[in-house]
């Protein structure tokens, strides 16, 4: 197919033909169109003639045609002789424009076959041809000795996967490719290539033995490769299998690499969950005052009781009920007190964000009981309509109460400066589409020249002391989560922010 | 309620915190005081004023309203009871506050059994101190009212340090009329000495309207 290669024997073998049927049309004279065969002439100037050399040459076999007529026929030709002649003519013109519209074509396919080896070459994706048809045959053969799915090959031959990797042979791979995985050439590639896929990655090589099993036309995988230098990869590989002969002769694989992306992903969110713990912290701090009180309290209750316990057990006659009412008293309080340290606790790790089915609602009670004294102190009225046997969220529960801490406490501080109206903070919850929909209301100034567009940025704050990072890890939390955030205006003046997080649906 | 137990010294406990409103009654009553239990000031001001005497032991920091607006609102009601406070941490500007407005003790959680028995001893002797003055008063100003106008001027001129003679000159009676009305009204007062009748005219003038 290839039209860069010439043949260098074809002009001549074009001339030789040509002068042998110049010698036997004109020394000759059969009733026949002898020069019809400089057809033959001129379909071979395809593979070495351009367009215009083509020409040329059928110009010079019609001259040839001409001059062996003229030669053996001279003026005094017969009728036939003529139309033998006119034959000819048209015979290598109608060639002439046939093979000058299979030249173009033949072009175009050369151009589009140049551009799209100069896209395999040049690609910045890794690109490998390779021949799966030895695969194909093996699963075809399985087909046939009774095999319906892969699951159940999967069970019979679990060590098929080893043998399918080793039936992939490659065909071809570009630069990129060669690069990626530092070989130093295709066959070098060739001979490596079923020790670069590690064990763990087994699981997606069954994936795609599925899809050529069910005669998918593409697979794509998230997976993990190594280079010849023993480098983990991270890649994204597309494989496309087209129809062809033989049966998956020509598969493509492109391989992605997504090693530094994976790893700025992992260092931004290590660095969000350290920005968290740092916010988390600083909103502990905020909240000292009522945190301090709430631990205080159940101790000033447990030293109390202890005291009047004494008293009791030191009277000349002992109450033995009044004793034993003040140790169970103390055993609560003790209780109280270690539930606090416990959630506080929680709340100043920092560990990484964990992934379980969390009930919203429990994680508003502990919030309002850390937030309960910040409540009474600014005299706010607490309003709560919650969704009762509300499905759970997925996700991070010291990370969601952090935002709804953030949420809570905002609320409560942009009323502390409302002395006009009722000071009311309303939780609800609903939910909508698989979603549950929290919102905190509050009657503080909420927004009077409309919601900021920038009130999620990072630094964006109205507090005098405030570093504005509060609702910008709020949304971060929520985008993680697959939720949303949002704020808006509320009824009755005040903000209204409503969190929306899927909600976990228990697999059947 | 029996006739002994209104006899007996009261000591009303608010705060919002169960179990230290029963261990603060377990601890009182331990020593055979006579407790009673509420969880907010309103619950507190439902309740009809005592009539013995008694004190409020108050947490600094209420639901509703803080322990020091609740102060000024009883103040403000004209109920003197004497305030024994109880606080989580130690605020200094409000314990001055509430200390200023009259507490008598101002106690930091978790606090001394004996600290509290003794700042709520303190608090029932202020108040039967006040109790008993308030008594007193109340008794001569009863027998202030039984006076007659006359003896009224002559009681306030005498008190000045005026001789009878500049008194009868005041009024415009004879010196003879001025001693007989002094001597009634020394009778009516239980007055023995003008010395005493001074005393009681000091108490009796800040509660008088003219």
């Amino acid at each position: 197919m290839e039209l860069h290669r010439k043949a260098p024997f074809a002009p001549l073998a074009a001339t030789a033909i040509a002068a042998a049927i110049f010698a036997i049309d004109t020394l000759t004279s059969f009733d026949v169109a002898i020069a019809v065969l400089y057809v033959s002439v001129v379909m071979l100037s395809l593979s070495f003639a351009d367009r215009r050399g083509m020409l040329l040459i059928a110009a010079g076999c019609m001259g040839l045609t001409l001059v062996s007529f003229a030669i053996s026929h001279g003026f005094g030709a017969s009728t036939g002789a003529y139309a033998r002649c006119a034959v000819s003519l048209a015979a290598i013109a109608i060639t002439t424009l046939l093979a000058l519209q299979v030249r173009g074509g033949i072009a175009v396919l050369g151009r589009s076959e140049q551009r799209y080896r100069n896209i395999f070459l040049a690609s910045g994706t890794a690109i490998l041809e390779m021949d799966f048809s030895e695969l194909a045959d093996a699963l075809d053969g399985l087909k046939a000795a009774g095999f319906v799915n892969m699951q159940g090959l999967r069970e019979a031959q679990p060590s098929f996967v080893r043998r399918a990797l080793g039936l992939m042979r490659l065909s071809n791979a570009n630069d990129t490719t060669l690069k990626l995985f530092g070989a130093a050439s295709v066959e070098e590639l060739r001979a490596a290539l079923p020790s670069l896929i590690p064990c763990e990655v087994e699981e997606t090589i069954w994936l795609l033995l599925e899809a050529i099993w069910e005669d998918r036309t593409s697979f794509e995988a998230e997976s993990s490769m190594q280079a010849l230098d023993g480098r983990r990869l991270n890649v994204v590989v597309t494989v496309a299998l087209p129809e062809s002969v033989p049966k998956l002769g020509q598969v493509l694989l492109s391989i992605m690499d997504v090693t530094a992306r994976r790893e700025a992903e992992a260092a931004l969110q290590a660095t969000q969950t350290e920005l968290a713990h740092v916010a988390r912290i600083s909103t502990l701090g905020e909240l000292m005052a009522s945190i301090s009180h709430e631990v205080n309290q159940p101790l000033a209750a447990i030293v109390t009781n202890g005291q009047a316990g004494l008293r009791w057990v030191s009277r000349d006659v002992p109450d033995i009920a009044e004793v034993r009412s003040s140790l169970e008293r103390m055993i609560g309080d003790a209780k109280r007190a270690g539930e606090v340290i416990q959630r506080l606790r929680a709340l100043s790790s920092n560990s990484a964000p964990l992934q379980t089915p969390v009930s919203l609602n429990e994680i508003i009670e502990e919030t309002l009981t850390l937030v309960q004294r910040e409540i009474l102190a600014h005299q706010i009225m607490l309003r709560l309509s919650l969704l009762e046997d509300a499905p759970p969220v997925i996700g991070d529960r010291v990370q969601l109460q952090q935002v709804v801490i953030n949420l809570v406490v905002n609320a409560i501080q942009a009323m502390s400066s409302v002395d006009e109206r009722a000071r009311t903070l309303t939780l609800r919850s609903r939910s909508a589409d698989g979603m549950i929909v929290l919102s905190i209301e509050d009657t503080g100034p909420g927004f009077p020249g409309g919601v900021p567009a920038k009130l999620f940025t990072p630094f964006y704050t109205t507090k005098a002391n405030g570093m504005g990072m509060g609702l910008s890890i709020c949304r971060s939390i929520v985008d993680a989560h697959g939720g949303r955030i949002r704020a808006r205006s509320g009824a009755v003046g005040g903000a209204v922010f409503e969190i929306e997080l899927p909600s976990y649906q228990e697999a059947a | 309620m029996s006739a002994e137990s209104i006899q007996s010294p009261t000591i009303f406990v608010v705060d919002d915190d169960q179990s230290l409103r029963e261990a603060l009654s377990s601890l009182f009553r331990s020593v055979g005081m006579r407790v009673e239990l509420f969880a907010s000031a309103a619950e507190f001001l439902a309740r009809k004023s005592s009539e013995t005497e008694s004190c409020l032991v108050l947490d600094v920091r209420l639901p509703g309203s803080s322990g020091l607006d609740f102060q000024g609102q009883l103040a403000r009601l004209g109920n003197n009871i004497p305030i024994v406070f109880m606080t989580g941490h130690g605020d200094v500007p409000m314990s001055v506050r509430a200390m200023k407005a009259g507490a008598t003790d101002f106690l930091i959680k978790p606090f001394r059994d004996q600290d509290m028995l003794d700042a709520v001893a303190n608090a029932l002797a202020h108040d039967r101190e006040r109790r008993k003055a308030e008594g007193e008063l109340s008794a001569l100003m009863a027998r202030y009212e039984g006076l007659t106008a006359r003896e009224r001027q002559v009681m306030a001129l005498v008190t000045r340090g005026l001789m009878n003679k500049q008194v009868a000159g005041e009024l415009g009676v004879s010196e003879i009329t001025v001693k007989i009305h002094r001597g009634h009204l020394m009778e009516k007062m239980g007055a023995r000495s003008l010395a005493e009748l001074v005393k009681m005219f000091q108490a009796l003038e800040p509660n008088l309207d003219k």
